[in-house]
């Protein structure tokens, strides 16, 4: 019994004694702390997560948030990871907003036993707001199967991630190309590949599954681009190929070997074609709306033969056609906005920023399918002047910067990004400052920083949406299969 | 009496899967994917439905020992039958005495587990009879022991005998030849054994006559062979009939992927070892395999890809039973942190396509690796292609053979045949006397007529996969 009474008293003493360690770092140094992700200098929005942290290897980390001399926010975490408590959190970006924090770091590890206080380094809060949630698709880093797959929506301002749908209940289904129009919650469509499978639409509260193959040309559809109105869908209708290379760093390589562009009337259930689009020879994907829905935005490549085959000379040019809701037709001119036999490599993902002013696409050195190109990088083009604006600051180089899309009030930029580890696609935010300056992106804030690590899906396709996606449960069983 | 059949039949199932499932049960383990992660459970699994699956996939963490998967596997039918057996003792009169009634589904619940690779009908069925029997116990509170059976049920004369027949039955269960469990097992054997590089192992354990009616056991002993340097000269002997037995080819089966990994792992070829991994990865539910995580893990240590390899043993570092694993591959991780990965390759990038024009590109590469010369001739051979194989033949030769002394046997039977139109070949190519007396005896018995003879006396020959 006395034993007993010992170590209680002992246990006792040590969770008292644990709460007196102390918070004051024995070193203080010029050198920048080695955060994990690297905020440092960024710019995030009035509205976002708690940017939650880690310096590998620590046993305690400490971090204060400085205004104006005052100290705003102080958190003392007993892990490598810092997490930070969301009211404060908020109250804190509402104090900053549109101004500068400092963030002071203090770590104590095996190489800094007793603490080491690192320079400080600031973060911008803009004025401006995000967009609360983002879309996106969670899948394996490529390869020809899949097992777990689904369409999330992650609020931004929050850790909050909920499925919108998943292939749960059947087996292997695809789930893929989802989009949005306008931003709108409350609209949403997404194909779903394999048994049973189909597009499914769910729009003003009704829910259906169209079978493409079997309407207007019998096109399986691909990519989508919903009109800003509602009643229109562009889509790419592709042939795709896989390759899997041997030897060297990028594992696979994905192609077109055909792909036509078409419009999907939501209203009448009607394919419209235009001739122009539906060549064997022309290879046009990627179509996008501009805002106002008077253009479509697409890339394409001419095949120099038939039957298409693969090559590193598979470069495409970024067109633009206009279209009149009206009379749903298109313009007879078709504007080159990107001509890679002038400017070299191969262009993807045109998305017009919502006021129109810029035009945001990757760039690769040949191909369709960017995200497997370390060398891919993204580019952006002024409207208004037709001159290229250097985002250099959102690419890293050698590893693969790729699918974008702008928040829905043009200041934000949400792309995909290898540069973590090489192989999974992360989410990076960017700012774009009314004057058209790029600001350092930061990768998407997690509860606990290392899940960026731990997870192992890719994100894919990341789409803003302006509230909660509430799909009925019901699309799930639009193409339920045992498959 | 009740604790010594309870003991007894524990025992018996620890040691049927123990001595009899050794490697399955490890195989067992590699299947599956358990960690404290936040994605494991969000992702792949809803609570509550898919709680059994959770339970299942962290007990098999604990199955890379076999013991201790020996144990769970005897524990979870056991369950099951003391569930049952507290059934009996609160519904039936001295029911204590009727111990071997509980016994009864023993075989059945074998049956079951034979088939249940991912533990979910154990689990299930463990948790359901232990709820019922929670539940009964509840229910008969007040009053027990209300069902009376006659005397003869209670009788030793018959628990004894009967609990014999049952053990018998869940033995005849346990082994039978065409059981899932014995077939994977087999399999699960050559697995590890190549994973070991145990290749002279395979030789020893896969006979010419398995080879040729397994279609793993072939594979794997055409691996082995090549391994071993061996493929030239005995290819035939195991069973070779076509360049699809080098490989498998559109199959998603785990065992299948995993002999493709240690095939590609073999030759070096690690981008396709990585693809069938990732392949591996998916087929479970879970999403991810312990296998794939240890293999993709090493892969990228040998490559030098810090990142990739870290972020590996981080997530297995979130499982129950990785501390020792990790540990000894902490030294190779620190050592390539901040180096270079090395993707470097030789000539220009090429794609998969099908067996022979990859290990041409390959052999074209590295002309100095026999492996992928062997199996490129070997394969053109395995296609009855003789034309060919003088073509591919009078180019490798010159790097590989001519200058080591002596032609394999295959190859010198395969320019024999060739020099009946070619006869320039003999003088070039050096071939064996017992092979040239053996050529002279072969076509002697084909021209007399004595095909079956011919065929039977020189069955390992390429001459009698020819002809």
């Amino acid at each position: 019994m006395n034993r007993l009474k010992h170590v209680l008293l002992a246990g006792a003493s040590a969770f008292i004694l644990s709460g007196c360690i102390s918070w004051e770092p024995e070193t203080v140094s010029a050198e920048m702390p080695p955060v994990f992700p690297d905020y440092m200098g960024v710019t995030v929005p009035a509205n976002i997560a708690p940017l939650n942290f880690m310096i590998e290897g620590a046993s305690r980390v400490h971090v204060s948030f400085l205004s104006e001399g005052r100290t705003l926010l102080e958190c003392a975490c007993r892990d490598e990871a810092v997490a930070l408590p969301l009211k404060k959190w908020k109250s804190l970006l509402n104090e900053v907003k549109g101004g500068k924090m400092d963030v002071e770091v203090s770590a104590w590890s095996d190489r800094h036993p007793y603490g080491i206080k690192y320079a400080t380094f600031p973060i911008n809060v803009s004025d401006y707001g995000i967009d609360p949630w983002v879309a996106y698709r969670l899948i394996e880093p490529g390869y020809v199967g899949w097992r777990q797959l689904g369409i999330y929506q992650r609020d931004l301002t929050s850790f909050i991630e909920r499925a919108i749908v998943t292939n749960s209940k059947s087996g292997t289904t695809c789930l893929n190309c989802h989009n949005f129009p306008s931003y709108s919650p409350e609209s949403m469509m997404f194909h779903a590949r394999g048994k049973n499978g189909g597009t499914v639409l769910y729009h003003k509260g009704e829910l259906r599954k169209v079978d493409f193959s079997s309407i207007g040309p019998k096109k399986n559809t691909t990519y989508p681009a919903w009109h800003p109105d509602g009643r229109f869908i562009a889509f790419s209708a592709n042939t795709t190929r896989q390759l899997f290379f041997v030897e060297g760093k990028q594992p696979i390589e994905v192609f077109d070997t055909a792909s036509d562009m078409l419009i999907y009337d939501v209203v009448t259930g009607e394919v419209i074609t235009d001739r122009r689009f539906m060549t064997e020879e022309d290879l046009e994907t990627y179509p996008s709306w501009s805002p106002d829905g008077r253009y479509l935005y697409f890339v394409s490549h001419k095949a120099p033969s038939l039957p298409v085959k693969f090559s590193l000379d598979m470069n495409y040019d970024m067109l633009r056609v206009p279209f009149d809701p009206d009379s749903c037709t298109f313009g007879e001119k078709v504007d080159t906005l990107y001509d890679s036999s002038v400017r070299g490599g191969s262009v993807s993902y045109p998305r017009v920023s919502p006021d129109g002013h810029y035009l945001l696409y990757t760039r690769a050195d040949y191909g369709t399918f960017p995200i497997w190109h370390d060398e891919a990088d993204l580019g952006m083009i002024d409207l208004h002047t037709g001159e290229d604006v250097d985002v250099s600051v959102w690419n890293e180089e050698n590893e693969a910067d790729s699918y974008h899309s702008w928040s829905s009030d043009g200041r934000w930029v949400m792309f995909g990004s290898r540069r973590l580890d090489g192989r999974y696609t992360r989410l990076y935010i960017a700012f774009l400052d009314p004057s058209g300056t790029p600001h350092k992106p930061f990768l998407l804030p997690q509860k606990d920083p290392r899940e960026n690590q731990w997870r192992l899906k890719s994100y894919n396709v990341p789409e803003f949406i302006t509230g909660e996606v509430d799909l009925p449960s019901e699309a799930a069983d639009l193409f339920l299969s045992e498959d | 009496m009740k604790k010594i059949l309870f003991s007894l039949a524990f025992v018996l199932l620890w040691a049927g899967w123990y001595f009899g499932f050794p490697y399955l049960l490890v195989w067992m383990e590699g299947f599956s994917f358990f960690t404290t992660l936040p994605d494991y459970i969000s992702l792949n699994f809803s609570l509550p439905r898919d709680m059994s699956s959770y339970v299942g996939a962290f007990l098999l963490q604990f199955y890379s020992c076999p013991a201790a998967g020996a144990a769970i596997q005897a524990l979870l039918p056991m369950l099951v039958i003391s569930s049952l057996a507290i059934l009996i003792g609160r519904l039936f009169k001295d029911g204590d005495t009727l111990t071997w009634i509980s016994f009864l589904p023993l075989p059945v619940l074998i049956y079951y587990q034979m088939k249940d690779m991912t533990l979910v009908v154990s689990v299930s069925l463990a948790v359901i009879s232990l709820g019922a029997a929670l539940l009964v116990s509840l229910l008969t509170l007040a009053r027990k022991g209300f069902v009376r059976l006659p005397s003869f049920f209670h009788s030793i004369y018959l628990t004894l005998p009967m609990f014999a027949v049952i053990v018998g039955a869940s033995a005849s269960v346990m082994f039978d030849e065409d059981s899932t469990c014995n077939r994977y097992e087999d399999v699960a054997y050559l697995e590890y054994l190549a994973e070991n590089d145990e290749w002279d192992e395979i030789l020893k354990s896969v006979s010419g006559r398995d080879a040729v009616a397994n279609g793993y056991k072939r594979r794997y002993a055409l691996l082995a062979l090549s391994q071993t340097g061996d493929l030239p000269d005995q290819a035939f002997r195991y069973g070779l009939s076509s360049v699809e037995d080098f490989l498998f080819y559109n199959e998603q089966m785990p065992f299948s992927l995993n002999f493709n990994i240690q095939f590609y792992r073999c030759l070096g070829m690690s981008n396709l070892a990585i693809y069938h991994t990732y392949q591996q990865a998916v087929q479970p539910v879970y999403g991810m395999t312990f296998d794939a995580l240890r293999y993709l893990t090493d892969l990228y240590l040998e490559i030098g890809d810090y990142r990739l390899a870290k972020k590996y043993m981080d997530i297995l570092a979130g499982s129950t039973c990785h501390g020792r694993w990790l540990e000894k591959r902490q030294w190779r991780l620190s050592q390539i942190k901040g180096t270079t990965p090395d993707y470097s390759y030789v000539g220009k990038r090429f794609t998969m396509e099908s067996f022979l024009p990859d290990m041409s590109a390959m052999y074209d590469r590295y002309p100095q690796n026999r492996k992928l010369a062997d199996y490129l001739l070997c394969g053109v051979l395995a296609e009855r292609d003789g034309n060919s194989f003088y073509r591919l033949f009078h180019i490798i030769s010159a790097n590989l053979y001519e200058e080591k002394g002596r032609i394999p046997r295959l190859y010198q039977e395969a320019l024999l045949l060739v020099a009946g139109k070619n006869p320039s070949v003999l003088q070039k190519y050096k071939i064996d006397k017992d092979v040239w007396d053996g050529f002279v005896d072969f076509t002697d018995l084909r021209r007399s007529g004595k095909i079956a003879e011919a065929r039977n006396k020189y069955a390992d020959t390429y001459w009698a996969y020819v002809y």
